[in-house]
């Protein structure tokens, strides 16, 4: 059973409110998604549109994967941004930040600086497991 | 409690999804090079099934994974594209180019490579 062309137009419509921007990308996807529904509607004996909603409950996220704006946070880009804090060099910066603290050389701006800073990677942390997860 | 029930939900779905794949996931590359060896051109959704078709279901080759490693294949240099029109829409067919055929004897003989260790690590033959 083949799809009609106001089928096809669906399926993109339906791609395009999913945030599927790139043309390319939508028309592998849109091929992909029509032939997945094509053979539902012939196996299951479905009309197209309950054959394209079970197809999507299943699938949507899997096929929206590589499709995400945002990408979140992943265990590399936590593992790479640790990586990259304890760096040799980065310990030395904050070493060497130490002993000017320690000298007392701060200045009021300075340091409302430091705080807003500490918040803002509290903030990192706080927004990494209580939002994303 | 809510958070860590979320937590746990969340690991567990993974966990449950990594059994399949984590393993397989080094090789999907040669897998499709392989296909497209034998096949000579494919598109992506073909791909999946036949992959269904040959392991009797056992490996299934998610959407979420197939297309980056198409697209990444094809920036490497190692796949060409073709685009038709078939049934009121574009369909992309992926075939190998000289540099991945050559790039795909190469794979082949390291993925045997790999077989034969990981079989005499998981099953060796003591000589004693």
């Amino acid at each position: 059973m083949k799809l009609t062309a106001e089928n096809i137009q669906f399926i993109d419509n339906y791609l395009k409110n999913s945030e599927v921007i790139y043309y390319d990308i939508r028309m592998e996807m849109l091929d992909h998604v029509a032939t997945a529904v094509e053979q539902k509607m012939q196996s299951e004996n479905l009309d197209f549109y309950d054959a394209f909603k079970s197809y999507m409950v299943v699938n949507k996220r899997e096929i929206l994967k590589g499709n995400k704006l945002w990408p979140g946070f992943s265990k590399d880009i936590i593992s790479n941004f640790l990586k990259f804090l304890f760096q040799p060099i980065m310990i030395l910066i904050g070493v060497l930040r130490g002993v000017y603290h320690k000298r007392g050389h701060y200045e009021m701006v300075e340091k409302t600086g430091l705080y807003w800073h500490f918040v803002d990677l509290v903030w990192v942390f706080v927004f990494t497991f209580f939002y994303l997860v | 409690m809510l958070c860590i029930r979320k937590l746990c939900i969340y690991l567990f779905s993974n966990f449950k999804a990594m059994k399949n794949s984590q393993l397989y996931k080094g090789s999907l590359n040669t897998i499709i090079m392989k296909l497209l060896e034998e096949k000579g051109r494919m598109y992506g959704y073909e791909i999946t099934q036949k992959v269904k078709e040959i392991t009797k279901g056992e490996l299934n080759i998610t959407e979420g994974a197939l297309y980056p490693a198409l697209h990444k294949l094809e920036a490497e240099g190692l796949l060409d594209v073709e685009v038709e029109k078939v049934d009121n829409r574009l369909r992309k067919y992926y075939k190998l180019t000289e540099k991945g055929t050559t790039e795909t004897v190469n794979r082949l003989a390291e993925l045997e490579e790999f077989i034969k260790n990981m079989q005499t690590i998981v099953n060796p033959k003591w000589s004693y």
